[in-house]
């Protein structure tokens, strides 16, 4: 079987005034079709870097990134920001709606920015929503709704392109244990489902149940 | 527009107060601009409603009709040349009237045939010894048989009929007959200006003959007019003002209102929102703000004028309305430039908080 995404020898390194720091020295790992790995590591083992160049906001210094066996280290912002539409579904630590969208339309901006028909996005965004227990918020705007239901809008967001990859940051880090733990479920199962690939960074060691495999960062590298 | 309209919808309160402040500015340059051009008319409706591009005036009169004198050589050159002109006089006077106050009018007199003749509203063409004036002399308490003094000539005029658009330099022109005209002058018909029919070439043709006169342009006979510059100049000046601040206020508004959304457009990008989707909602909101204030301060403007007082010089023309639409909805896309950079800047790391 072919990994869904591979990071081979990724190196990342930012320069600070006249010091160069070295982030992600060499990490290289596989992630699998229907596979839902876990990142942890302490505060600055350089997970959130590795969470943003496998999620193609950043490009790594060196080093290879395949999605789909396809090699997008040297990719240009453009080709970056259309992988990150159709390919990529971002969960983040809060949920970062927008705060004048319904929770349908949330997931409506998606299929729009993606130029995608109406009517298909239309059925699969409530279908969604109905899985994931909003069927009956649809038509209401974030502030109405719970941390919880604000967090599960945003996993159907990044569901809504029906992406090959779900990267999430911490997720659960604005929920309390309960809720967080709900989530995640959900979230494991949907990729368990749908054969999709997911990596999650987080620092709540009662998530890593949910996950397939953990894999531990530490001072830029996989221990 | 998805996105646009939806913000627009959602927040309603805030962006109705940037519309307000919108409006409010459309409708002082509409009703400044509006009242500039009234002004110039009522300053000087007779020149513009001439219909004529092109003056013939003496070279020391430094473009001010009423000191203008065509000499004879001149005159005849014109008359003997193969471009139509009309010749006419005109000087500022007074009317003399008992136990009522005395009237400044603009004295004129041109051939009642000519193309440039006065339109008439009431009454009749005068002969000899008879006067037509401009209609506002009527709030004067002047009527048609009434007999009226110049002040300059000690002649007697009886009032034959009333005008339209026939003012000079803010004040009402009495239109006199050619023979009285020349009875003041002993005499002589005195021409003060030469107006010439035709475009360009033909006054190009007229200006190579003439040696004491030159021929200036309708646009340079309306700067002569004294205080004409100055009041235009002014109010052309807040109206500038006005779009300057228009833009800076639009300006500093999105500016404000965009740097509070940072972390929206940061997290849009990172979701795989191109920067364009970000820039074309910025300037629609932009544009259905502007167009909507404008719209209704077109309305508003419009509406005012109606029940302004007769007096008040107010005069808003179509073309003049495009023209300031057109520079208001100009203005507020270059207020929204600063906000546009500050989104095509933003960082989709940043916004969420990652990396470094």
């Amino acid at each position: 079987m072919n990994a869904k995404l591979s990071l081979q020898h990724v190196q990342k390194t930012f320069t600070d005034g006249d010091r160069t720091l070295t982030v992600l020295k060499d990490v290289s790992f596989d992630i699998f079709p229907g596979e839902f790995v876990a990142i942890v590591g302490p505060s600055g083992s350089g997970k959130s870097t590795m969470l943003s160049i496998a999620g193609a906001l950043l490009s790594p210094s060196s080093g290879k990134l395949l999605l789909d066996g396809k090699n997008i280290a040297d990719a240009s912002e453009k080709e970056r920001q259309l992988i990150r539409l159709h390919q990529i579904g971002f969960i983040f630590q809060s949920s970062h709606l927008l705060p004048y969208l319904t929770v349908k339309d949330q997931l409506m901006l998606m299929t729009r920015l993606s130029k995608e028909s109406k009517k298909d996005a239309e059925q699969r965004a409530e279908r969604l929503l109905t899985e994931l227990g909003l069927r009956h918020r649809l038509h209401q705007y974030p502030e109405r709704l719970s941390g919880g239901e604000r967090q599960r809008v945003a996993i159907a967001r990044a569901w809504m392109n029906e992406p090959d990859l779900i990267l999430a940051d911490e997720p659960t880090a604005s929920l309390d244990t309960e809720r967080g733990q709900h989530v995640i479920e959900q979230l494991a199962q949907q990729v368990k489902q749908q054969k999709r690939a997911a990596i999650m960074v987080t620092h709540d060691e009662r998530m890593l149940a949910y996950c397939d495999r953990v894999i531990t960062l530490e001072d830029g590298a996989v221990s | 527009m998805f996105l646009a309209l939806k913000e627009l919808r959602y927040e309603k309160t805030r962006y109705a107060l940037v519309a307000g402040i919108m409006f409010l500015i459309s409708f002082l340059v509409l009703f400044v601009s509006g009242l500039a051009q009234g002004l110039a008319f009522n300053n000087a409706s007779s020149l513009e409603t001439m219909n004529v591009d092109h003056f013939v005036l003496d070279e020391e009169a430094e473009h001010q009709l009423t000191r203008s004198l065509v000499s004879d050589e001149d005159q005849q050159v014109i008359e003997d040349g193969e471009v139509d002109a009309t010749p006419f006089g005109l000087h500022m006077t007074m009317l003399i009237r008992e136990e009522a106050s005395n009237v400044d009018v603009a004295m004129m007199s041109v051939d009642f045939n000519s193309p440039i003749a006065p339109t008439i509203i009431e009454g009749q063409t005068p002969s000899e010894g008879q006067t037509l004036i401009h209609e506002s002399i009527q709030e004067e308490g002047i009527e048609i048989g009434d007999v009226v003094t110049d002040n300059a000539s000690d002649m007697e005029f009886e009032v034959s009929g009333f005008t339209e658009d026939q003012t000079f330099s803010h004040a009402p022109i009495m239109h006199v007959h050619e023979e009285d005209w020349r009875e003041m002058r002993d005499g002589e018909f005195i021409v003060s200006t030469i107006a010439i029919h035709g475009g360009e070439e033909e006054a190009a043709q007229v200006g190579e003959q003439l040696t004491d006169s030159e021929v200036i342009t309708l646009d340079e006979a309306l700067a002569g007019i004294p205080g004409y510059s100055a009041e235009q100049g002014s109010l052309t000046m807040m109206i500038v003002f006005l779009y300057i601040i228009a833009a800076f206020v639009l300006a500093a508004f999105f500016y404000v209102i965009t740097i509070q959304k940072l972390n929206q457009f940061g997290i849009m990008k990172a979701i795989g929102s191109p920067v364009s989707v970000l820039a074309k909602s910025l300037l629609v909101q932009v544009m259905i703000l502007s167009a909507v204030s404008l719209t209704l301060a077109i309305v508003v403007t419009l509406g005012a004028s109606q029940i302004m007082p007769e007096g008040l010089p107010f005069q808003l023309t179509g073309t003049m309305v495009a023209i300031s639409a057109g520079l208001f909805l100009l203005t507020a896309i270059v207020g929204s430039l600063l906000s546009l950079y500050k989104v095509a800047k933003v960082d989709a790391l940043e916004a969420i908080g990652g990396a470094k």
